[in-house]
């Protein structure tokens, strides 16, 4: 049973290493992140890594949606925005560290009231089983492009 | 107002209603939505640089702008 890898939010000490998830564009992403002060304040880029070497990623924020553009109607929702593992740590535990984690800080903006926890899978194609065993359904009519879950569905 | 000013104003008005205006989540204008969260949440691409339907709440969250199908869609109405 591989051991259990530290999660934490990227900061400036987090190495790239020569991480990659096999998708492009988000190898791409996180490289930009790395040895950066992140901003925007209102996303958060969770990390599983080996000796501060990052071998795994999850970003999420707060996603406010809003019926129609005149509309009082709005729907707080967590929001999985990207997510990537190094392809020779599949399989070794680091998507479930970091799923858990970011549940720990769902639990933690509990008064924000979620109506539901959203992801995309539109560069994550790996994310896609996981989601499944986590109950996520896909929203109909999206291709599966986007994911969700209500509270205690 | 000096012309410089009026185009401001007006390129202003554009942008903030193009800033709110509903965008859908199905289809292939869900994937360019999905794309574009997904961007952002990985700093490489800024809040000015989002298509329709995306800007930021009063409260500075992020904030998507949906038609009502979409709502439906992730059983957020009834």
């Amino acid at each position: 049973m591989p051991r259990a890898l530290p999660v934490e939010v990227l900061c400036q000490h987090h190495e790239l290493g020569d991480f990659d998830c096999g998708e492009p564009i988000q190898n791409l992403g996180i490289a930009s992140r790395v040895g950066t002060f992140f901003d925007p304040s209102d996303v958060v880029i969770l990390v599983a890594h080996e000796n501060d070497v990052i071998r795994g990623f999850l970003s999420l924020c707060d996603l406010e949606l809003r019926l129609d553009e005149d509309s009082d109607v709005t729907e707080r929702c967590f929001f999985f925005a990207a997510f990537g593992v190094d392809q020779r740590w599949v399989g070794s535990g680091v998507g479930a560290s970091l799923i858990q984690r970011s549940y720990t800080l769902r639990r933690l903006r509990r008064h924000r009231n979620y109506a539901a926890t959203v992801a995309t899978t539109i560069h994550n194609p790996e994310f896609e089983p996981r989601l499944r065993a986590l109950r996520f359904r896909p929203v109909p009519g999206t291709d599966s492009t986007f994911w969700y879950r209500r509270p205690r569905s | 107002m000096s012309k410089t000013a009026d185009e401001v104003q007006r390129l202003a008005a554009l942008t903030t209603a193009s800033a709110v205006e509903s965008t859908t989540l199905l289809g292939s204008t869900g994937e360019r939505v999905a794309k574009d969260l997904a961007a952002y949440a990985m700093g490489r691409k800024s809040m000015s640089a989002m298509g329709p339907g995306i800007d930021r709440a009063e409260d500075g969250t992020l904030r998507l702008t949906v038609d009502r199908a979409s709502f439906e869609a992730l059983g957020l109405l009834g």
